[in-house]
């Protein structure tokens, strides 16, 4: 079971690295990157400095390590696109574990407010943030959920969870009205 | 035995009565007067062949699809691993998203239900992605 190949967390790493060099094989940290390290003493090392006691609080600390640099690269890529989409007004994503294991490993509830022509015409919105969703699922096993409102000013709370972040605003908003 | 089992299944058999009340609807005097209920009898029809499709050819239990969000979660997985096509997904994904605006939200953004722009929408786009769904369930269905 212990291969002694896992991600470490950003967290530890600047410790760890400083007393472990002998023994480390070093790599930066982002998504796509595995290092080699000696578990043991990596995780004898986070019981001293951090109190982590269980094998399953340091896999737990490195799974949401590397999933929150996942939720990073997710916002920024689709910022990127979402500014090239002519009628979205503002956006919200959302992140969650998935209900069950084999079901990927991160839930993104995208939340699209767009006018009324965009919505008339929401392919055009699938067409341009494809790729993303495409490389986001496919290859790094996130589920990706669109959900799209009309937008005409509306508060967002009762269509947006608390706890959903931004991602996109359009700051020349026009008034939606005369697209109907 | 096999189709006599799929006839039978609850799933399919509440698909096919939504999908017969949108054609008496379709046929009635006051046909896209209660447009909202029509979009809102082909999705739910559409929901019926999907969860037909689902317990019967990839034997989920019933508590993982017995929510909307359930049931697109397992269409993401199953679109992720390539054996549902993407479009399929897009469709159902959409349809999902039209009839809860449709249910819910329709006034906010509309001054009466008899605004052209919505009626319009769901004459022209919705039975077609309808069948596209229909047709999907159907043929993998046919091959159990």
């Amino acid at each position: 079971m212990n291969t002694g190949i896992y991600l470490i967390s950003k967290k530890s790493l600047a410790n760890v690295k400083e007393s472990l060099t002998p023994y480390l094989v070093h790599q930066e940290l982002n998504t796509q990157s595995i290092g080699i390290y000696p578990v043991n003493e990596i995780l004898a090392f986070e019981k001293e400095v951090n109190g982590s006691e269980t094998l399953e609080n340091f896999y737990d600390d490195l799974e949401s390590i590397s999933i929150e640099e996942l939720k990073v690269q997710i916002k920024s890529s689709y910022q990127n696109v979402l500014s090239e989409i002519n009628g979205l007004f503002r956006a919200f994503v959302k992140f969650d574990r998935p209900e069950s294991e084999d079901s990927g490993i991160l839930d993104c509830d995208f939340f699209f407010f767009v006018s009324p022509k965009l919505y008339f015409n929401i392919d055009y919105l699938y067409e341009k943030t494809r790729s993303i969703r495409d490389y986001f699922e496919d290859k790094l096993d996130v589920n990706i959920f669109y959900h799209y409102y009309i937008f005409h000013g509306q508060e967002l709370e009762e269509d947006v969870q608390e706890e959903a972040l931004e991602v996109y605003f359009e700051t020349t908003t026009n008034s939606t009205a005369s697209e109907f | 035995l096999k189709q006599r089992q799929i006839q039978q299944h609850p799933n399919f058999r509440t698909a096919l009565r939504n999908e017969q009340f949108y054609e008496t609807l379709l046929s009635g005097d006051i046909r896209y007067h209660y447009w909202e209920w029509m979009l809102t009898a082909l999705f739910y029809a559409a929901l019926h062949y999907m969860k037909s499709y689902l317990s019967i050819i990839h034997n989920l239990p019933k508590k993982r699809i017995d929510s909307h969000r359930g049931i697109i979660t397992e269409l993401s997985r199953l679109k992720k691993n390539g054996t549902i096509p993407k479009f399929i997904f897009e469709k159902y994904e959409q349809f999902k998203n039209d009839s809860e605006l449709a249910r819910y939200h329709y006034l906010e953004n509309f001054p009466d239900f008899n605004h052209h722009k919505f009626k319009e929408f769901v004459k022209n786009s919705y039975h077609e992605k309808f069948e596209l769904i229909r047709q999907f369930a159907l043929s993998q269905l046919e091959k159990e």
